[in-house]
């Protein structure tokens, strides 16, 4: 069954007497200025896949939001949750240059479960999300360093100190 | 003492895990899986893409059921659960990608959320996320 089948027969469920309430949303993020995965894989500037031990989580990202939806969740009150702006000011202060490991959580708020509420078609109801991820620096390859995407050719501890800056940003 | 029957169906449903979050990640995927326009450190956006070699529609939740009876001065609780694993997104993903260092996974949609039904003593609670993504192969990797 389609979601567009399950709410009209909340829908239609909701009219004969029952409650329903619910909130649905988008995440996006089109305005990051930083690479956001949601797997642990993030390309260098010159489009290699950068290895893990040139990887170092600085920080970790952090955004709590909530979406709220009416009429039974048929009508999204927060259609786009963008946290464009989150991830640009996190990572900047930071000073890293990507955001890997990006999780999403949605959890029901509380109180969503009283029924007597729920019955008002109008009803707010929302949606808890919780984004995490970690916010790497790159460490900018060595000098002469290989083409290809194996690991750097000295060791990352000796390299790290002097290497932590983040890539420029354009 | 005679417990109300709405609070019994609201302990039943928080006891049967709907206090609980559904996650989505990618952390068993190798390949890049971008939220972003921005798809390389640097700020670069990507060149327009060649080719797709890979769709994934997965959805991640749980949906649980109560129903709650009353005999007398008992209430009786009836529960169900039914769990899709986030692992079932990371595997698609992870299918979708390979282990290709050309492929890069973008989201085309990020979706969640939660909703609760109810019918006099009946109830559903289900929270979801979902992912929406296109595997492509770069044609040229410098």
């Amino acid at each position: 069954m389609s979601r567009i089948e399950k709410i009209a027969l909340m829908a239609v469920a909701c009219s004969l007497g029952a409650g329903c309430a619910g909130a649905r949303t988008d995440i996006v993020a089109p305005a990051a200025q930083y690479p956001v995965s949601l797997s642990k894989g993030v390309r260098d500037a010159d489009g290699t896949m950068v290895p893990e031990e040139r990887k170092v989580t600085v920080a970790t990202f952090h955004q709590d939001r909530t979406a709220w939806g009416t009429f039974y969740s048929a009508a999204k009150l927060t259609p786009k949750t963008d946290i464009s702006q989150a991830i640009n000011q996190q990572v900047r202060a930071a000073g890293g240059d990507a955001v890997v490991n990006l999780r999403v959580a949605s959890v029901h708020c509380r109180g969503a479960f009283w029924p007597l509420v729920s019955i008002i078609p109008v009803w707010p109801a929302c949606t808890k999300l919780r984004v995490q991820g970690d916010i790497v620096v790159v460490i900018p390859k060595a000098p002469g360093e290989g083409e290809d995407d194996g690991p750097p050719a000295r060791p990352r501890a000796a390299a790290a100190p002097a290497t932590r800056t983040p890539h420029a940003k354009r | 003492m005679r417990i109300p029957i709405s609070a019994a169906f609201v302990v039943a449903m928080l006891l049967t895990g709907c206090g609980k979050p559904q996650f989505v990640t990618a952390s068993q995927v190798d390949a890049p899986v971008l939220l972003s326009r921005v798809d390389r450190v640097g700020g670069h956006l990507p060149d327009r893409p060649a080719r797709v070699v890979g769709v994934v529609d997965a959805e991640a939740g749980r949906r649980a059921a109560v129903q709650t009876e009353r005999h007398g001065d008992v209430v009786v609780t009836r529960h169900t659960a039914q769990d899709l694993p986030e692992d079932l997104i990371n595997a698609q993903l992870a299918a979708a990608a390979g282990h290709d260092p050309t492929i890069d996974v973008h989201v085309d949609r990020l979706h969640a959320g939660s909703y609760f039904f109810f019918f006099g003593g009946y109830g559903v609670a289900e929270r979801w996320v979902g992912v929406k993504a296109r595997a492509f192969r770069k044609e040229q990797v410098k």
